[in-house]
C-alpha cells in the first residue's frame, strides 16, 4: 500500500508542483482514475476528498521540492522519442513503397480485370473511411489508458470500440450490399460480393492494426503487411495464381497474423497491468461522447485523403462499360504524390511532438507574460512550418526526379504529381496546425477547419471530374487542402493568443 | 417468358406507386405532424417536389452529376434551406447539439436493447397499431362515394393499364423521341436549355426507383391517369364546394378516357393544369400560400404544353368576374384546344359538365343534394361505359417482341460491349446501355463487302445483334396514297415507315445475315417467332 501511496503522491506533485489547495488535489487523483470505492480498498480512506486532503498534507510537508519530471527535454529523451514517433507513421507508408517497387520490377504483378479493380478499389478506401473513426478512438483511449499503466482497462476499451467497429462494418456491409443489387452498382452481383467480401475483411484488419500499435514493441504491424505481402509473391509469382486470387489470399493472411498479434500483444495483461485492480469500464454513452470529436475526425481525415480518387472513379465515361475506375495515369500520378505525404507526415507528427515538448517545458518554468510567450510558441510552430515545407519539397523533387529517370510518369501522369504533391503539401501543413490543436485538446476547432475543408474536396472534385474530365478531380483535393490550411491556421493562431489559457484547457 | 415479364411489370408498376406516393406523402406527413394529411397538402407538396425534381435534373443532367447521392441532397435542399433560416445565427451550436443527441439517444437505445420475447412483444404491438390505421384508411375509403370514385378510375385507366402491361413497346414514335431524350438527360449528353419536365420527372423517378426509363415511360401512363383523376375530384371539389359535381365530373371524364396508352406528357400537363386551378381558386379565396403553388404548378404547364396556360388563364379571369362559371370557361377552353392536345377532350368535357352541375344544383337549391340519384345515374353510366368501345389511339412502329428482345439484351450482356443493328426505335431502348447502328447503314456499308473473301465484321464489340422481321410491320392499316417528297425523303420514313421500303430493307437484311451466318463462326439465331429474327454475331 505504501508503494502505491507514494506512486500516488509522486504523480500528483509531478502533474501539479505548485498543488493550490486540496480540492486540486482531489480533482487530479480523480483524473488518474481513482474512485471512491478504490480508495477505500487500497488505502482505507473514506473518499477522494480524504485522498486529496492527506495527498496536499504530505506534499506541503515535503516542501516544493523541483521533481525531476519523467520524460524531460532532454536530448537523451529526444531523439530516440521523435524516431519513435517517425517510425510510426513511416510504417504506413511502407506497403506503398513495397508496391512501386514491385511494380517497377514487375509491371504486370498487380494487373486485374478491369471489371474488379474497381470494386476493390473501393472496397480498400472505403473501409479505410468507415474504421477511421474507430481506429482514432481506439489511439486515443488506449494511449490515455496505457499512459496510465492499465493495460487491462486499454485493452477492454480498445475491444469495446473494436465490436462497435465491427458491427458498424457488419451494417454497413449489408446495406452496402443492398444498396448496391437495387442500384445495380459495379455491374454484376460477382463484383459486389467481392467488393463486400474485401471490404469486411480489411476493416477487421484495420481495426485489429489498431489494437496492436497500442502496445510496444511496435514491429508487430511492418509484420503483418510483410507476411501478407510475402503470401503474396509466392502465390503470384510460384503458383501462378492470378492477381485477385493472391490478393484474396495474402488478405486472408494479413487478418489471420494481425488476430494472433493482437492476442498476443496483449497476452498476460492482467499480469502487467499492476494499477488495475477492478475493471470498471466508462458508460457506453460518456465513452461515446469523450471519442465523438476524434471519431468524426477520423472519417474525415480518411475521407479527405481519397475524395479526390472517389471522384475521379466515378466520373469514368459510360461508353467505357466501367462502373468505376481510376485511369492509369491519374492512378499512379496520385499514388506517388501520396507516398510523398506519408512519408513527410511522419515529419509532421515529430515536429508536433517537439513544440508540444517544448510548450510543457516552458510553461513549467517559464516566468514571462503570455503575450511573449505566445510568440516564442509562435516562433516554433514557424520553424516547424518550414521544416515541413522543405522537407516535402526535397521527397518530392527526389520522387519527381526517380520516376522521370525510369519513366513512371507519363506527362498526364506528370501533371496528376504536381497538383497532388501541391495538395497533400498544403494538407501536410494543415495538418501540423491540427495535431497542435488536438494536442492542446481542441478537437472541435480541428473539425472547424477539416470540415469545410472537405466538403470543398468532395464537391470541387467531385464537379471538376464530371465536367471537365476524370484528372481534374484533383483540382478539389489542392482547393479543399486550402481551405483546411487557412482554418487550421485560425485556429491555431486563436490558441496563441492565449497560450496560457489554452495550455489550462489542455 | 411473357408471364415473367408480366409479373415483372406488375412489380415494378406497384413499386414505382409506393414509391411515388411515399415521396410525396412523407413531407406532407412531416410538416402536418399527421400520419394522414389532408389531401391538398400533398398535393401542394406534389407540384414543389415535381418542381425541385425538375429544376435539379434540368441542372445536374448536363453537368453529368446526376445520381441518387445528388439527387438526394437536392431534394434535401428544401428542408434544409428552412432549417438554416430557422436557426440561422446559431445554426453551428444547434448542429452539435442535434448531432450529440442523435449518438447519445442511439447509444442508450442500444444499452436498452430489448432482448427476446421484449422484442417480439414490441413487434407485435407495432403491427397492431399499423393494422388498426390502415383498417381506419379503408373504412374512409369505402363509402358509396369512395367506392364510385375507385370505380370510375378503375374504368377509365384499367384498359390502359392492361395496354401498358401487355406491351413492352411504346405506343408511337414520339414517345421513343421523348425515351432517347430521357436517357440523353441521363447520360448527362443533353445541353443546358429549357428543362424538359417529362424527360427530368422520368429521369428523377428512375434514379430513385432504379428502374430503366423505357418502362417508366409506359407505367407512368395509369400512374398519371389516377394522379389526373384525383387532381380533378379535388379542384372540383374544392372549387364547389360539393360532391355531386365531383362525381360528375369523374363520371364523364372516365367514360371519355382513352383506351389505350398515350403519351405520359398529355397526363402529366393535365395534372398540373388541374392543381393550377385549384390553387389559383384558393389565391383569389384569399390563400397567400397558395400564390407561389400557383406560380410553379402554372409553370411547370408552360414548361410542359404552353398552349394549355389558355385553360389556367380563363379560368383566373373567370374567378374574379364569375366565379360560378370558372369551371364552365376552364373546360370550354379546354375542349377549344383540344385540336392543338387532342387527349384533353375528357377532362375539357368534365370540368364544363361539372360547372353546369355546379350552376344547376346552385341554383336550384336543393335543401339536400341529390347524393343518391347522382350516384344511381353513375353507376348506370359507368355501367355503360365497361361495355361500349372507346377511342384506341395507339399506333405502334414495332413488334412487341423487338422491344422486348433489346432489353432483355441491354439487361443480360455487359454494357457497351454488344451493337444492335436495328430500326431507329431499338437506339432509344438501347441508350446508355450500348451500341446502335440503323438498319439500313448496316445493310448498305456490308452489301458492299460481305462477298470478299475472308470477309470479317468490323465492330469492336464482342457481340453483334441483327434484328430482321421476316414478315415486315406495318406501321399504316393503308400507306396514304399522297406523301410529300420532304418525307418521301427522308430515311426514316422510306425504311422504316413505308411499308413497301420496309419490306424491302428486311428482304436485303435477310439475305445479308444468312451469307454473313455462313461465313462468319459463331453465328447463331437469338430469337425468331416467325415474325421476328435476330442474328447473333459473336465476334470475340
Amino acid at each position: 500500500m505504501n508503494a502505491a501511496l507514494q506512486d500516488l503522491i509522486g504523480a500528483v506533485r509531478r502533474s501539479a508542483p505548485d498543488l493550490v489547495d486540496e480540492w486540486e488535489a482531489t480533482a487530479l487523483i480523480e483524473s488518474f482514475g481513482w474512485t471512491d470505492e478504490r480508495i477505500c480498498h487500497t488505502f482505507g480512506l473514506s473518499d477522494t476528498r480524504a485522498m486529496g486532503r492527506h495527498v496536499f498534507e504530505q506534499l506541503v510537508d515535503r516542501g516544493a521540492a523541483p521533481i525531476e519530471a519523467v520524460g524531460e527535454d532532454t536530448a537523451a529523451w529526444r531523439w530516440p522519442t521523435v524516431a519513435g514517433a517517425y517510425s510510426r507513421t513511416l510504417v504506413f507508408a511502407l506497403p506503398w513503397l513495397v508496391m512501386f517497387g514491385i511494380e517497377a520490377v514487375w509491371p504486370d504483378a498487380f494487373e486485374t480485370q478491369p471489371e474488379m479493380a474497381g470494386p476493390i478499389s473501393v472496397a480498400v478506401m472505403l473501409s479505410l473511411i468507415s474504421t477511421g473513426g474507430y481506429v482514432q478512438a481506439v489511439a486515443r483511449k488506449g494511449s490515455f489508458y496505457l499512459g496510465m499503466n492499465q493495460l487491462v482497462l486499454a485493452r477492454h476499451v480498445g475491444l469495446l470500440l473494436c465490436r462497435g467497429g465491427l458491427i458498424t462494418t457488419g451494417l454497413l456491409a449489408t446495406g452496402g450490399l443492398l444498396a448496391g443489387q437495387y442500384f445495380d452498382i459495379f455491374g454484376s452481383t460477382a463484383a459486389r460480393l467481392i467488393a463486400t467480401f474485401y471490404f469486411v475483411m480489411l476493416s477487421g484488419l484495420w481495426l485489429a492494426c489498431a489494437m496492436v500499435s497500442l502496445v510496444s514493441p511496435r514491429w508487430r504491424v511492418p509484420v503483418i503487411y510483410l507476411g501478407a505481402g510475402a503470401v503474396f509473391l509466392l502465390v503470384r509469382a510460384y503458383l501462378g495464381a492470378s492477381t485477385l486470387e493472391a490478393h484474396t489470399l495474402a488478405l486472408i493472411t494479413a487478418v489471420a497474423l494481425s488476430l494472433v498479434l493482437t492476442v498476443e500483444a496483449f497476452h498476460g495483461s492482467q499480469h502487467r497491468d499492476t494499477r488495475t485492480e477492478r475493471v470498471i469500464l466508462p458508460r457506453t454513452p460518456v465513452l461515446l461522447d469523450s471519442v465523438l470529436p476524434h471519431f468524426i475526425y477520423g472519417v474525415a481525415y480518411f475521407t479527405f485523403l481519397f475524395a479526390d480518387r472517389l471522384s475521379a472513379g466515378s466520373a469514368l465515361p459510360a461508353t467505357s462499360g466501367l462502373p468505376f475506375g481510376i485511369a492509369p495515369d491519374y492512378k499512379r500520378g496520385i499514388d506517388l504524390a501520396f507516398l510523398v505525404f506519408l512519408i513527410v507526415a511522419g515529419a509532421v507528427e515529430c515536429c508536433n511532438l517537439v513544440t508540444m515538448r517544448a510548450w510543457r517545458s516552458e510553461a513549467q518554468h517559464a516566468v514571462v507574460g503570455a503575450g511573449a510567450f505566445g510568440h516564442s510558441l509562435s516562433r516554433r510552430r514557424t520553424i516547424s512550418l518550414w521544416v515541413v515545407v522543405a522537407m516535402f519539397s526535397a521527397c518530392a523533387v527526389t520522387a519527381g526526379a526517380v520516376a522521370s529517370r525510369v519513366s513512371f510518369l507519363s506527362p498526364a501522369a506528370n501533371a496528376t504529381f504536381m497538383a497532388g504533391c501541391l495538395g497533400y503539401g498544403l494538407f501536410a501543413i494543415g495538418l501540423l496546425d491540427a495535431l497542435l490543436l488536438l494536442s492542446v485538446n481542441r478537437p472541435v476547432a480541428v473539425l472547424s477547419a477539416l470540415l469545410p475543408a472537405l466538403m470543398v474536396n468532395l464537391i470541387g472534385g467531385y464537379v471538376f471530374s464530371h465536367i471537365a474530365g476524370a484528372q481534374f478531380a484533383v483540382a478539389g483535393l489542392v482547393c479543399g487542402a486550402a481551405v483546411f490550411v487557412v482554418l487550421a491556421r485560425r485556429g491555431v493562431t486563436g490558441a496563441l493568443r492565449r497560450p496560457d489559457f489554452a495550455y489550462a484547457w489542455a | 417468358m411473357g408471364m415473367r415479364a408480366l409479373i415483372w411489370d406488375i412489380g415494378r408498376l406497384l413499386w414505382v406507386t409506393s414509391l411515388l406516393m411515399l415521396i410525396v406523402w412523407a413531407p406532407a406527413a412531416l410538416s402536418t405532424r399527421n400520419r394522414r394529411p389532408p389531401v391538398t397538402t400533398v398535393l401542394e407538396h406534389f407540384v414543389v417536389t415535381a418542381m425541385l425534381a425538375v429544376i435539379a435534373v434540368s441542372l445536374l443532367g448536363p453537368a453529368k452529376l446526376l445520381n441518387p447521392f445528388t439527387l438526394l441532397v437536392a431534394y434535401s435542399c428544401w428542408p434544409l434551406g428552412k432549417w438554416l433560416v430557422r436557426h440561422r445565427g446559431t445554426i453551428g451550436p444547434d448542429a452539435r447539439t442535434a448531432v450529440q443527441a442523435i449518438v447519445l439517444k442511439g447509444a442508450n437505445r442500444l444499452e436498452r436493447a430489448p432482448r427476446g420475447n421484449n422484442f417480439a412483444s414490441s413487434v407485435r404491438s407495432y403491427v397492431r397499431v399499423r393494422r388498426a390505421e390502415l383498417f381506419a384508411i379503408a373504412d374512409s375509403i369505402t363509402t358509396p362515394v369512395g367506392v364510385l370514385m375507385a370505380a370510375a378510375v378503375l374504368v377509365a385507366i384499367g384498359p390502359t393499364c392492361a395496354d401498358v402491361l401487355v406491351n413492352t413497346r411504346l405506343p408511337n414514335s414520339h414517345a421513343y423521341g421523348e425515351l432517347l431524350t430521357t436517357q440523353q438527360l441521363f447520360a448527362g449528353e443533353l445541353g443546358w436549355g429549357v428543362p424538359r419536365v417529362v424527360a427530368a420527372l422520368t429521369a428523377a423517378i428512375s434514379v430513385v426507383s432504379s428502374i430503366a426509363p423505357v418502362h417508366l415511360m409506359r407505367l407512368l401512363v395509369p400512374i398519371a391517369g389516377v394522379a389526373a383523376f384525383v387532381s380533378l375530384i379535388t379542384t372540383v371539389r374544392v372549387m364547389t364546394g360539393a360532391i355531386v359535381p365531383a362525381i360528375i365530373a369523374a363520371i364523364c371524364a372516365a367514360v371519355l378516357w382513352p383506351a389505350t396508352a398515350q403519351l405520359p406528357a398529355s397526363e402529366i400537363s393535365a395534372v398540373f393544369v388541374l392543381l393550377s386551378l385549384l390553387f389559383v381558386f384558393r389565391t383569389v379565396r384569399g390563400g397567400r400560400d397558395s400564390r407561389w403553388l400557383a406560380i410553379t404548378a402554372s409553370l411547370l404547364v408552360a414548361l410542359l404544353t404552353p398552349a394549355l396556360l389558355v385553360v389556367v388563364g380563363s379560368a383566373a379571369a373567370l374567378m374574379l368576374l364569375a366565379p360560378a362559371g370558372a369551371l364552365i370557361g376552364a373546360g370550354a377552353a379546354w375542349l377549344v384546344l383540344s385540336w392543338i392536345t387532342p387527349n384533353a377532350a375528357p377532362l375539357g368535357w368534365a370540368l364544363t359538365a361539372a360547372g353546369l352541375t355546379h350552376l344547376v344544383v346552385s341554383h336550384l337549391q336543393f335543401t339536400r343534394p341529390p347524393l343518391r340519384t347522382a350516384l344511381a345515374a353513375a353507376v348506370a353510366i359507368l355501367g355503360l361505359a365497361v361495355v361500349m368501345p372507346r377511342a384506341a389511339s395507339a399506333s405502334y412502329v414495332e413488334y412487341d417482341a423487338a422491344a422486348r428482345a433489346t432489353l432483355d439484351i441491354a439487361t443480360r450482356f455487359p454494357k457497351y460491349r454488344w451493337t444492335i443493328a436495328a430500326p431507329v426505335e431499338q437506339w432509344a431502348l438501347s441508350y446508355g446501355r450500348g451500341w446502335h447502328i440503323n438498319l439500313h447503314e448496316f445493310v448498305e456499308e456490308l452489301s458492299a463487302h460481305v462477298n470478299d473473301d475472308g470477309y470479317r465484321l468490323p465492330y469492336k464489340v464482342d457481340e453483334l445483334f441483327v434484328f430482321v422481321e421476316t414478315r415486315p410491320f406495318t406501321t399504316f392499316d393503308a400507306e396514304p396514297a399522297d406523301v410529300p417528297f420532304r418525307t418521301l425523303v427522308d430515311p426514316v420514313y422510306r425504311h422504316y415507315r413505308s411499308p413497301a421500303g420496309r419490306a424491302s430493307l428486311q428482304f436485303a437484311a435477310y439475305e445479308l445475315c444468312e451469307r454473313l451466318r455462313q461465313q462468319t463462326p459463331g453465328a447463331t439465331v437469338y430469337f425468331d417467332d416467325g415474325r421476328l429474327k435476330i442474328y447473333r454475331f459473336t465476334l470475340r
